[in-house]
């Protein structure tokens, strides 16, 4: 559904120098920037996938959705996303596509919700009866019917929130474009939506692309996931996957008996390639390299009196964190 | 056709729910703007004529000149439509996103809702020579006929386009520019100017006036208004409607080459 070869894409950038002197300088010269926000992006995704495009700030998340949602158009290389060029921006196409940016607002301020909605009624010509039964069921899953004759502006984030999902969803789009969906929303709201979206998926089976800096959303919704660094793809595949290739360390926890402790040598039994992350008399966690797990093991168990001893992964997302940073 | 019609139709109601939501506004609007510009016209003419002990200013009474100063600012106003700055805006705060992701034109809906504006002023002038009339009567100066109204309805259909179309190309120069206020002020002044919203084009020397029926300004003030108070002869009302027409098409070629070109450099704020 979605397929993109060696997309590049590059923006000027107006430089200024700070203060007043750079202002007044600006005025008469500027200087430009030439920066690349895309370096022969290469990605497909099938229907009914969510894909978790992941980078640090300016990777070029945005910047690729945007080009995908046909916002934007590419420096070069090649796109189709429904067998449509998205920078002809058909109207074909526009109406099997959505994109919802949760930093930015795309209803109507000044109108209550159920304005915004009979105008997109309109907009995707969508029959009166279809409207009607996809409305009522898109609001009631959300649990925001009763706000639906509120103003847009009066809303809390996260039930403006809701209403922008229920705005890209009452046409039933083909494609999905969230970008950062759940930013700035509480721990509920952040739930209801990800439930809501995985109730979408299974529903309708659309193909979806998802930007997120919370790991819980990738988490919980992305099987596979792309990241970006630099504007470049560093990694494309199953999320689970990603410890395997990526991982460096694991993490040794010990469940200690207080009673029977007398030192803690943390540095000792770690070594000097380990982090220890926490040592108490109840509990000693220790970050060591992979290659060094059974190792540090052994000597927790020979020096300390444990009661419980467990080796772990490191945490996916400080792995995809260190991926981003290019550690 | 008639699903974009019943488009045009929902943007334009939509438009008019939202300006109708905010009522101190839509009050102060009406009845301030009509006080202050025919005020300064009452003090300031009223000075000139009793100075001069003159009865009529070229073809104008003051009674005659006073229902000018009533007609020019709502004319005015139901020609602009809506307040300038929303297109530059939307590209500026890149809220256009949306229109490019919805399957609608962004200019056929901005002139929607700007027509949403023209016919809410439009009742406003209405409403206002009503009460002009009940409260001190037309002045026998001016000689009212279907046919003029009729001319000055088009005239007036012809300018609304053609004003959205021209403020639409320069605002879009905000594709570039980012902020483009200073040339829409520009723009806005020399329509008050050079269209007669502050002094009657009839008081210009007359080289200006002839060239002035060349310009665009003249047809978004001065013309309309001329025309419903049966001043412009019928030679004018065709030479009027034609050169709206040339502008009209001039505008749209415009409007069509900086939107296809400027599209081009929209990145929707944020790289």
């Amino acid at each position: 559904m979605i397929q993109a070869q060696n997309v590049s894409k590059t923006f000027k950038v107006h430089l200024k120098a700070p203060g007043l002197k750079g202002s007044l300088k600006a005025l008469f010269r500027r200087s430009w920037q030439t920066k690349q926000a895309l370096k022969e992006i290469s990605l497909s995704v099938k229907a009914g996938e969510i894909v978790g495009l992941l980078g640090a700030n300016g990777a070029g998340k945005t910047t690729l959705v945007k080009i995908l949602a046909g916002i934007l158009y590419p420096n070069s290389g090649h796109v189709r996303v429904l067998d449509h060029d998205p920078w002809q921006r058909k109207d074909e196409f526009r109406r099997q596509i959505s994109l919802i940016m949760g930093q930015k607002q795309q209803l109507w301020w000044d109108l209550p919700a159920a304005d915004c909605f009979l105008l997109l009624r309109e907009i995707y010509r969508i029959p009166p009866t279809a409207y009607q039964r996809d409305l009522e069921y898109l609001a009631e899953t959300l649990g925001v019917t009763n706000l639906l004759t509120t103003q847009i502006r009066r809303l809390s984030l996260g039930e403006r929130m809701k209403m922008e999902l229920i705005a890209a969803l009452l046409h039933q789009p083909r494609i999905v474009f969230l970008d950062e969906p759940t930013i700035g929303l509480d721990i509920t709201a952040q739930r209801a939506i990800r439930s809501f979206i995985l109730q979408y998926r299974q529903t309708h089976n659309p193909a979806m692309i998802l930007t997120s800096h919370y790991m819980e959303d990738i988490r919980n919704l992305c099987k596979r996931i792309v990241i970006l660094r630099k504007g470049e793809v560093v990694y494309d595949g199953l999320l689970s996957h990603v410890i395997d290739e990526f991982a460096t360390a694991k993490i040794v926890s010990a469940r200690l008996d207080p009673d029977r402790i007398t030192e803690v040598a943390s540095l000792e039994i770690s070594g000097k390639r380990g982090e220890v992350l926490e040592s108490t008399p109840e509990l000693f966690r220790v970050k060591v390299p992979k290659d060094r797990a059974m190792e540090c093991s052994r000597g927790i168990l020979e020096r300390l009196p444990v009661v419980d001893l467990n080796i772990e992964d490191e945490d996916v997302g400080s792995i995809i964190e260190a991926i981003q940073r290019a550690e | 056709m008639r699903e974009r019609i019943r488009f045009l139709f929902s943007v334009f109601t939509m438009e008019l729910r939202r300006i109708l939501s905010y009522r101190v506004d839509f009050w102060i609007q009406f009845l301030g703007s009509i006080a202050a510009q025919l005020g300064v016209a009452y003090f300031l003419w009223r000075a000139i004529f009793d100075q001069r002990d003159i009865e009529r200013i070229g073809e104008f009474s003051f009674p005659g000149l006073m229902l000018y100063y009533l007609l020019a600012p709502l004319i005015g106003r139901t020609i602009r439509g809506a307040e300038m700055g929303s297109i530059s805006e939307e590209i500026y705060e890149g809220t256009l996103t949306r229109y490019l992701i919805y399957p609608v034109s962004f200019f056929r809906y901005k002139f929607a809702s700007h027509l949403a504006y023209t016919s809410l002023f439009l009742a406003q002038a209405g409403a206002a020579m009503l009460l002009f009339g009940i409260f001190f009567g037309f002045p026998d100066d001016f000689v009212f006929s279907p046919t003029s109204l009729f001319v000055a309805i088009v005239s007036c259909v012809l300018a609304t386009y053609l004003y959205f179309a021209l403020i639409a190309s320069i605002e879009s120069v905000a594709f570039w520019a980012d902020n483009v206020w200073s040339l829409v002020v520009i723009v806005r002044f020399a329509t008050g100017l050079f269209g007669g919203a502050m002094i009657p084009l009839s008081l210009f020397p007359s080289w200006a006036q002839e060239l002035l029926v060349f310009m665009p300004f003249a047809y978004f003030i001065s013309f309309p208004v001329r025309t419903v108070l049966g001043l412009n002869a019928p030679e004018a009302w065709i030479r009027g409607l034609l050169v709206l027409i040339g502008w009209s098409c001039a505008a749209t070629l415009v409007l069509g080459v900086v939107w296809n070109r400027g599209k081009y450099r929209y990145t929707g704020v944020g790289i």
